[in-house]
């Protein structure tokens, strides 16, 4: 064996033995490698070995499977046009079928996750953005006479008792920063009201808003004209943007500078 | 009037709503394609799943073929990607619960009526070991294996089935034989 190993390795007729040994050869080679067996040992024991090894594999297959019935085919028709979709290989189980409906591949996990923790913050945010603009904090800002404009300031920093006041005396003191909205509340406090020279906190809380239609007003940086030098300072007011074009909204939220109105008092 | 057609005219006229035509491909193909089947995956009850997805898989995909290949080529392909998508998930499932080749020992071997117990026994212990050989062959020499000598296919055939040039299906075949008569040497049969 190991000399027809030796010999078979310089030896040439590798394809032909196998075409020889299936019929597939033409005249020609068929002669010539048949010449060829006549003085190779190595191939011609590879010829009958490998025809053996053929005929087994025969036998087993008349053994195993001749008498097997073909199995009836059943094309559901139908199905088939209506999925075209499907690939070429299909799984034939329903388990697992099922299991790939349920199954999400990890990397889309995560991105759903990330998605989802991603609009949540921006829901937040834009719910504290939302909530800080309806509660309208007011602060005082540097005085820029340059820019002379109606402040939403002002209209937060009416008091309830200035917005009670008939309209045809309109006290301009109220169309003030809430700074010094506190000083001139405390002193229209002290004028309008003899009841008490403490100024209700409650009433300051509860300005009324109002906007002229007529200018358009940037919410972010007003000043206010300033008409009572003696009293007032103009004020630079910063407002979170308002989104609405509303007048007289009624504004119940608590203001710093009404805190701090309230200090002042009851020093 | 169907049996007159070629493959390919049968597909033509499948694909324009004539499920007869494709019942003809059907009957003219099955036979070879369980046999390549069946000697793929070396149990009945698989082949027979084998056969019935790659006919399906061939129906649902009529409108892919393109003539390009011959129907019998494509049917193969087809049917050798769905014996080797069967074998993964046999495999995944038998790691799982228990050996791939416990049912294939247990197989009852049919033998001619004019053998002796004895031959009997001994021709089934020879399939045996033909089989696991077979078996234990790398997949791409066992295609070839079972395409020459299950389906008897032509080298040309395989080469157009496999896609792989003529040398290559030859040398792949002289590959795999060399392997089984090793295998098969290693655990001589008494010959009566």
């Amino acid at each position: 064996m190991n000399n027809n190993n030796h010999h078979k390795q310089n030896c040439s007729f590798g394809e032909e033995v196998v075409s020889y040994l299936y019929g597939e050869i033409s005249a020609n080679a068929k002669t010539a490698f048949e010449n060829h067996l006549a003085d190779c040992s190595a191939c011609t024991t590879e010829v009958a070995e490998f025809s053996n090894v053929s005929f087994s594999i025969g036998e087993w297959r008349d053994a195993e499977f001749s008498h097997l019935p073909t199995p009836v085919i059943e094309i559901p028709y139908q199905t088939a046009r209506a999925n075209f979709k499907e690939p070429e290989i299909t799984s034939g189980s329903w388990v697992s079928g099922l299991r790939q409906l349920f199954s999400l591949s990890p990397a889309l996990t995560t991105a759903s996750a990330a998605m989802a923790a991603l609009v949540l913050c921006f829901g937040l945010v834009f719910v504290a953005i939302k909530f800080s603009d309806k509660t309208g904090v007011v602060v005082a800002d540097n005085f820029d006479t340059a820019k002379p404009a109606i402040s939403p300031t002002k209209e937060n920093a009416i008091s309830k008792d200035a917005a009670d006041a008939p309209p045809k005396s309109p006290d301009v003191s109220n169309l003030n920063s809430p700074t010094d909205s506190n000083k001139r509340t405390s002193a229209s406090g002290s004028k309008n009201s003899d009841k008490s020279s403490v100024v209700p906190v409650k009433s300051i809380e509860r300005s009324k808003t109002f906007r002229p239609n007529t200018q358009a007003v940037s919410p972010i940086r007003q000043t206010v004209p300033v008409k009572d030098k003696n009293n007032l300072k103009p004020v630079q007011a910063k407002k979170v943007p308002a989104l609405d074009n509303f007048e007289e909204d009624e504004d119940d939220s608590l203001r710093l500078a009404d805190l701090f109105a309230e200090i002042d008092t009851d020093r | 009037m169907l049996a007159n057609l070629t493959d390919e005219q049968l597909v033509e006229l499948s694909v324009s709503e004539n499920p007869d035509a494709f019942g003809e491909i059907v009957k003219r193909w099955e036979r070879k394609i369980f046999a390549l089947c069946y000697g793929m995956l070396n149990r009945e009850d698989e082949a027979r799943d084998a056969l019935q997805e790659t006919f399906i898989a061939a129906y649902r995909n009529l409108k892919k073929f393109r003539g390009e290949a011959k129907v019998s080529s494509w049917l193969h392909r087809i049917a050798v990607n769905q014996c080797l998508t069967t074998k993964r998930r046999t495999k995944s499932r038998s790691e799982d619960f228990l050996d791939e080749d416990e049912s294939a020992e247990d197989r009852t071997f049919i033998a001619p009526e004019n053998l002796s117990p004895a031959r009997t026994t001994e021709q089934s212990e020879r399939m045996t070991l033909v089989r696991q050989a077979v078996l234990a062959l790398p997949e791409d020499l066992r295609q070839i294996i079972v395409m020459k000598e299950f389906e008897e296919m032509t080298f040309q055939q395989i080469s157009d089935t496999l896609e792989l040039p003529l040398s290559t299906v030859k040398s792949r075949l002289y590959t795999a034989l060399k392997q089984l008569r090793m295998k098969l040497e290693r655990t001589p049969v008494e010959v009566v």
